[in-house]
């Protein structure tokens, strides 16, 4: 299949794109939260994109856990414009799926920079102590 | 949209002359467009009879970039009315954000109200078949694999074509469809002919 591809993609006369480089990171750790209920956790860059198209806290993967409890995740994370890594919960108190909806009870979340990224090995903890809050208010 | 279909019918309504459609056996025809976000010159030549090699070379914002080659066939289904089937093979080329490469085929169905000016409506479909290798960093190495996937470019343009001498033409249209099976913001092209007496 690599043969086949790269000979049909060299047969094209304006060449062959620079590979799309996926680094691969686990990433396990602990959530904490005074409250219960299943928790979401968003793995983001911390910065993605150029110029008009820059944007914080893109998403790279989620992951839903039953409860506030230990976690490990193997991210294949996007390098290009994509820089640092940060990791949000919250947690979905009212099992709605939807966090903090008007006319629902607070529900508590909270955001950690993964400092030791890049590795492919990281190890973080992830306490969800701030009500209402979306990874840019953190 | 419905102002300009107005407009294109009414601009119809004028007596005919030679089609700029297509070209005449032994005939040369290249045109150059501009526009947002493609740019893009094409060159048609008939050898003999009324199919036509084509080649095109197309590029948005010189991010993408996409080269054709192809035959054409005009059929003339009464004095007023052309009907022309495109037939393309070509590749792409994309760079940026959204990175893609591979090879395309394409089809082209245009239907032109033949006439002093020449409004006329078009409808597309370009499959890109993508190649691309990921190259993945893990902890006991690299690993390189390529990856297939079908993309589809599908839409249809709305524009007219104005003579202005025998061997110039003008050319508006307007563009809308999809690009990678990704709905693409609508596009204006302006564009200038030119063929050579037949």
């Amino acid at each position: 299949m690599n043969r086949i591809a790269a000979m049909a993609c060299a047969g094209m006369s304006f060449g062959c794109l620079d590979p799309d480089v996926l680094y691969e990171v686990e990433i396990c750790g602990t959530v904490t939260s005074a409250d219960v209920g299943p928790v979401e956790l968003w793995f983001l860059h911390n910065e993605w994109g150029n110029d008009s198209l820059e944007t914080h806290y893109m998403i790279i993967d989620t992951l839903w856990l039953d409860e506030a409890t230990t976690f490990s995740q193997v991210l294949q994370v996007p390098q290009g414009t994509g820089t640092g890594m940060s990791v949000y919960g919250w947690q979905d108190r009212n099992e709605d799926e939807e966090h903090c909806r008007p006319g629902t009870a607070p529900e508590l979340s909270g955001l950690v920079d993964v400092e030791d990224y890049p590795a492919h090995l990281v190890e973080i903890d992830v306490t969800l102590d701030t009500p209402c809050e979306g990874p840019e208010g953190l | 949209m419905i102002s300009l279909a107005i407009l294109l019918w009414v601009a119809s309504a004028f007596a005919g002359a030679d089609p700029w459609v297509s070209a005449a056996p032994g005939q040369v025809r290249v045109g150059l467009h501009s526009g947002f976000p493609w740019h893009g010159a094409d060159v048609i030549y008939a050898p003999r009879g009324p199919v036509a090699v084509t080649g095109h070379v197309e590029t948005a914002r010189f991010q993408r970039t996409e080269v054709r080659a192809g035959v054409q066939r005009p059929w003339v289904v009464s004095p007023k009315w052309s009907v022309l089937t495109v037939a393309t093979v070509g590749g792409v080329h994309q760079e940026g954000e959204v990175s893609r490469q591979g090879p395309q085929v394409g089809a082209v169905f245009m239907v032109t109200r033949l006439g002093r000016v020449e409004p006329f409506f078009s409808l597309h479909d370009r499959e890109l078949f993508s190649l691309q290798s990921v190259q993945t960093l893990t902890r006991v190495g690299e690993e390189t694999q390529w990856t297939a996937a079908r993309y589809s470019s599908r839409g249809g343009s709305l524009g007219m074509r104005v003579p202005i001498q025998t061997q110039w033409c003008l050319n508006v249209a307007i563009q809308a469809g999809s690009v990678d099976s990704a709905f693409a913001i609508p596009s204006l092209l302006l564009g200038m002919s030119w063929r050579s007496k037949e």
